[in-house]
């Protein structure tokens, strides 16, 4: 008996410890907590600019005396949690949030919906900022979830209408992650919407190292452009598989082109990107460069410039902050919605309902009860890769005059 | 922590207990617990959302089916041991895995599937709805885990947990006494397997989300670390293994946050490292804790507390007799036996006849084919031709077990005991190989017919224990045993079952003078007792002192059999095997 006496000490001492963890106690009102739930460990890149961006504006609104809720100035707290893309631990971190009284959750989008189900009954809000699921955002069943970051539908659809004139036979490449898959559905519909054939549509395993295969599939089909919807270890293993057979075909992407990981996989052979074109979301505005380069200049002082490890032109090539715009545009929502609803809950999810800030491009951001997609269609562009570099294409109509961003 | 915290860290540790089941009772190192999860957590979310099956009845069918995907396993994996059977679970885990993630839209993809959460139970019938709060999950996950470790702890403290004990130790050995090994590891994984998908079930209840991230090999890996730093051998060892995995990243924190180095990328790191750290220390602290706690339960306190006093001298029926029961009946026919490796015929139409409480020698060159013929005997090796009777039953199609129940038993060449096992639990696992099946269940039960029947079994123990002369060290284990003792408990732990027929090959090999005394004493009492005894030696003066009759092999082929005084004579056996040693043994 006495083993289970230690048995039992041991298993309530190592709970005891376990409930420590985690980051700063639940203090007071005297804070507003903002958590970012990210994927700092299973996805560098997506889970540095989630935290990074969400750090920046914080330390800024901090910076400039805090947030006024009613007559009191409050100092945001951050906490960062990495749920290395587990669905199980991001709903952790969302149950995490309500029971420290977070004001905002910032999330990449792993397991929305069920994040959605812990934040909805606790009118949380929560804000995507990297996943693009089509079904993801529903006004009406997940209230208090919103999204920061270009979605499938509206880019697939301007992929679809770019391509429109331009070519006769499309076939499409995709992963089966859930991303390649719902955005092979989504291409699909759109092309089927505009008439365009599509003579191939080929999976690849996520994990491939050889798509060869399935290239010269493609290949065969007659396929006169290539549209690869995947993860951006296989946009690269596709770009090298098409060239290195000699394959010239114009080839399309979707956002994860623009992921450092393509070029630096693709470093040896830089001619092989030339021409890799991608839809993403602009990284500058109608209202010119100026308030972007003010944003960058604040970040890549706070975090030094992202170099990403190859070169163009002799000069090494620089990633700019683009997606870490979201998560700090995110934050300084949440200053709005909440200096406009002084108080947490559902005041403030109806505030995000209702204000609207200029973003770090200076662009526009809001949201409203039956919109909670913060990125529209006319936000899309279209960027090139020429020298291991990319810039807007001068063939769309909503590209030709955005200037291009110095790497 | 939050309610829901403890809830899923008891549903997290029914699967550890699950797979220590598997793993620390079964002696398997599975590693595909994950995949039962999987199957339990998706079958209900799925079977209880698309199908619209009530929530228990999906769990059910869920749970049944991973049990029957365990034992399945089992059986595809039934002629692997060791890192094989580890390799295989593993793929098992990551084939799960990748069916997965390869059909989204039905499994959810990176966002799972997603249920109402908290569930609700509702039984029209007794016209109750119960809201499965976090609260109500710590009450049955924390059920079900009591009552696993009830379970594993009744089994392990049983006969099966003897069986079981004995397989890990030396499986050939076990099975060789008629422990059913294939059948307790089919048991075992698909236990295992069953309470794996329980937990699994339970978590996607409880959280209303199930996601292939959250059922990855990596959870495999995780369980098997949990039951490894708690102790394959000890039920209670997942509940240290997993409390200390839960609050490793905790400590982890801390420790970062010491060091002040950023905390969100150094979690892993951190307790990685402190996992090994743990691990190293883990037997060392044992040690010392076991060394300050008194002492569990010798072989003496189990034979007291688990079965009834022993029955009245005597009834145990291993009394030497003054005259041998059914005398000259034969117990044991060989006929035509024949068997090759290939195109090498090691066997050719062996004739064998053993009587009761008689002592026939089976001699021949290396290479004649004696230890051949003990191992179609026993079903070891299966039979090609000819036919092998016990008491006149045609047992020639039975396998280890099979004849082990007929009533024909062996002993090995070289030194096969259990180590760990104390000298008296050898014995007892003897015993247990003509136990029928349900022993567990009565067992646990403790029937009025199993303790009888552990009663009249213990008595035949101690019996043969004073009878051999092991009784003084019946706690000692195997390894703490001389050479003499070790190859003396071999054979009276094959006679624990009291067999018709005891097949000892070469027991006096590495004997002194004195302990071949105790061994002829042995055999004799056996004989004495109305056992066919069967000895396959090379020692000629023991062969001489011992044997009623002896039969010579030599190429596969009986040349001569008869009373060995006779027999050495002939010059067909001098020629074929005895040669000066014949001289030298008769001398």
């Amino acid at each position: 008996m006495r083993w289970v006496r230690v048995a039992l000490a041991a298993m309530v001492a190592a709970s005891a410890v376990g409930a420590c963890r985690s980051g700063p106690t639940a203090s007071g009102g005297d804070v507003v907590r903002v958590m970012v739930s990210a994927p700092l460990t299973r996805s560098p890149w997506v889970g540095e600019f989630v935290e990074r961006g969400a750090r920046l504006a914080v330390e800024e609104i901090n910076a400039a005396g805090g947030i006024e809720v009613g007559d009191t100035m409050r100092q945001l707290e951050l906490d960062v949690r990495d749920h290395a893309g587990s669905a199980q631990t991001a709903q952790a971190h969302a149950r995490a949030a309500v029971e420290r009284g977070a004001a905002l959750l910032i999330s990449d989008g792993v397991a929305a919906t069920a994040v959605a189900q812990v934040t909805g009954p606790a009118a949380l809000p929560t804000v995507i900022t990297f996943e693009g699921g089509t079904d993801l955002v529903d006004e009406d069943a997940r209230p208090t979830l919103f999204r920061l970051a270009p979605a499938n539908r509206p880019m697939t659809m301007r992929l679809a209408d770019y391509l429109a004139d331009k070519v006769t036979k499309i076939a499409v490449l995709h992963d089966d992650t859930s991303y390649g898959k719902d955005g092979q559905r989504e291409l699909r519909a759109a092309f089927a919407r505009n008439e365009t054939a599509v003579v191939a549509t080929v999976e690849v395993p996520a994990g491939a190292s050889d798509v060869a295969p399935q290239v010269l599939r493609a290949r065969r089909s007659g396929a006169d452009t290539v549209v690869v919807w995947a993860r951006a270890p296989l946009v690269a293993a596709v770009v090298q598989a098409a060239r290195s057979s000699g394959w010239s075909v114009p080839l399309y992407a979707g956002p994860t082109a623009e992921d450092p990981l393509v070029r630096q996989q693709l470093a040896d052979h830089p001619e092989w990107i030339e021409g890799l074109t991608f839809v993403s979301f602009r990284i500058t505005a109608e209202v010119g460069p100026e308030p972007w380069e003010k944003f960058r200049t604040a970040f890549e002082t706070r975090f030094g410039r992202d170099e990403i490890g190859v070169t163009a032109g002799g000069r090494p090539v620089v990633q700019p902050p683009d997606w870490a715009m979201y998560p700090y545009d995110a934050v300084y929502l949440l200053k709005a919605a909440l200096e406009r609803s002084d108080a947490l809950g559902q005041p403030l999810v109806d505030a995000f309902n209702a204000v609207f800030i200029t973003g770090a491009n200076g662009d526009e951001r809001s949201f409203g009860p039956q919109n909670h997609e913060g990125v529209s269609q006319d936000d899309m562009y279209f960027g090139r890769f020429a020298g291991m570099r990319f810039r807007p294409v001068d063939d769309d109509i909503l590209s030709v005059n955005l200037p291009p961003i110095p790497q | 922590m939050s309610a829901i915290d403890v809830a899923q860290a008891l549903w997290l540790l029914l699967a550890a207990l699950g797979l220590n089941i598997a793993v620390g009772l079964g002696g398997q190192p599975i590693l595909g617990q994950s995949a039962f999860v999987a199957l339990g957590g998706y079958g209900t979310v799925l079977l209880a959302d698309r199908a619209d099956l009530p929530l228990g009845v999906a769990a059910a069918v869920a749970v049944l089916g991973a049990g029957l995907l365990g034992w399945l396993v089992a059986v595809g994996s039934s002629r692997l041991r060791g890192a094989h059977v580890a390799l295989s679970t593993w793929a098992l885990a990551w084939l799960a895995f990748a069916v997965l993630t390869a059909f989204p839209g039905l499994y959810g993809g990176s966002q799972g599937l997603v249920r109402p959460s908290p569930a609700r139970l509702v039984s029209r019938f007794l016209g109750v709805e119960v809201v499965l709060t976090p609260l109500w999950h710590i009450v049955i996950a924390g059920t079900f885990c009591a009552a696993t470790m009830v379970a594993t702890r009744s089994i392990v403290r049983g006969p099966v947990g003897l069986d079981l004990a004995a397989l890990r130790a030396g499986p050939a050995a076990a099975e060789s006494l008629g422990i059913p090994g294939a059948a307790l590891r089919r048991s075992t994984l698909a236990a295992s397997a069953a309470v794996g998908a329980l937990s699994g079930a339970g978590t996607a209840v409880l959280l209303g989300l199930i996601a292939p991230a959250d059922v990855s090999p990596l959870l495999s890996v995780q369980l098997y670390v949990a039951v490894l730093i708690g102790g394959t051998a000890s039920v209670l060892g997942p509940l240290f293994g997993v409390a200390l995995l839960v609050a490793l990243p905790g400590i982890a924190d801390v420790v970062s946050g010491t060091a002040d180095i950023s905390v969100e990328r150094s979690r892993g790191v951190v307790t990685a490292a402190l996992l090994v750290v743990v691990l190293a220390l883990r037997d060392p602290v044992v040690r010392r804790l076991r060394a300050l706690l008194p002492r569990r339960g010798t072989a003496e306190d189990r034979a007291a507390s688990s079965v009834p006093s022993p029955a009245p001298e005597g009834d145990g029926g291993h009394e030497r007799a003054g005259s041998v029961q059914g005398e000259g009946r034969v117990v044991l026919q060989a006929r035509g036996l024949r068997h090759a490796y290939g195109d090498i015929v090691v066997l050719d139409g062996v004739d064998l006849d053993v009587c009761a409480g008689e002592v026939v020698a089976l001699v021949g060159p290396n290479g004649s084919g004696k230890t051949t013929t003990l191992r179609l005997l026993a079903g070891a090796t299966p039979v090609q031709g000819g036919s092998v009777l016990i008491e006149g039953r045609d047992v020639t199609g039975l396998d280890q077990r099979g004849r082990v129940l007929a009533g024909i038993v062996r002993t090995f060449q070289h030194t096969a005991l259990f180590p760990g096992l104390s000298v008296a639990d050898h014995v007892r696992v003897g015993a247990r190989g003509t136990e029928r099946g349900g022993v567990a269940w009565r067992a646990v039960l403790r029937t009025p017919s199993w303790r009888a029947a552990a009663a009249h079994s213990e008595a035949v123990v101690q019996s043969l224990l004073q009878r051999s002369g092991l009784a003084a060290r019946p706690a000692a284990t195997s390894e703490a045993l001389v050479h003499g003792d070790q190859r003396l408990l071999q054979v009276v732990r094959a006679a624990a079952s009291s067999p018709r027929v005891v097949m000892l090959d070469e027991p006096a090999a590495g004997m002194s003078q004195e302990e071949l005394g105790r061994l002829r004493d042995l055999v004799l009492d056996l004989a004495g007792n109305g056992a066919g005894v069967l000895l396959v030696e090379h020692d000629m003066r023991f062969v001489a002192a011992v044997a009623d009759r002896m039969t010579v092999l030599a190429g596969g082929r009986v040349i001569a059999t008869g009373r060995p005084a006779d027999v050495r004579t002939r010059p067909e056996v001098r020629a074929a095997y005895l040669g000066g040693s014949a001289q030298e043994g008769s001398s």
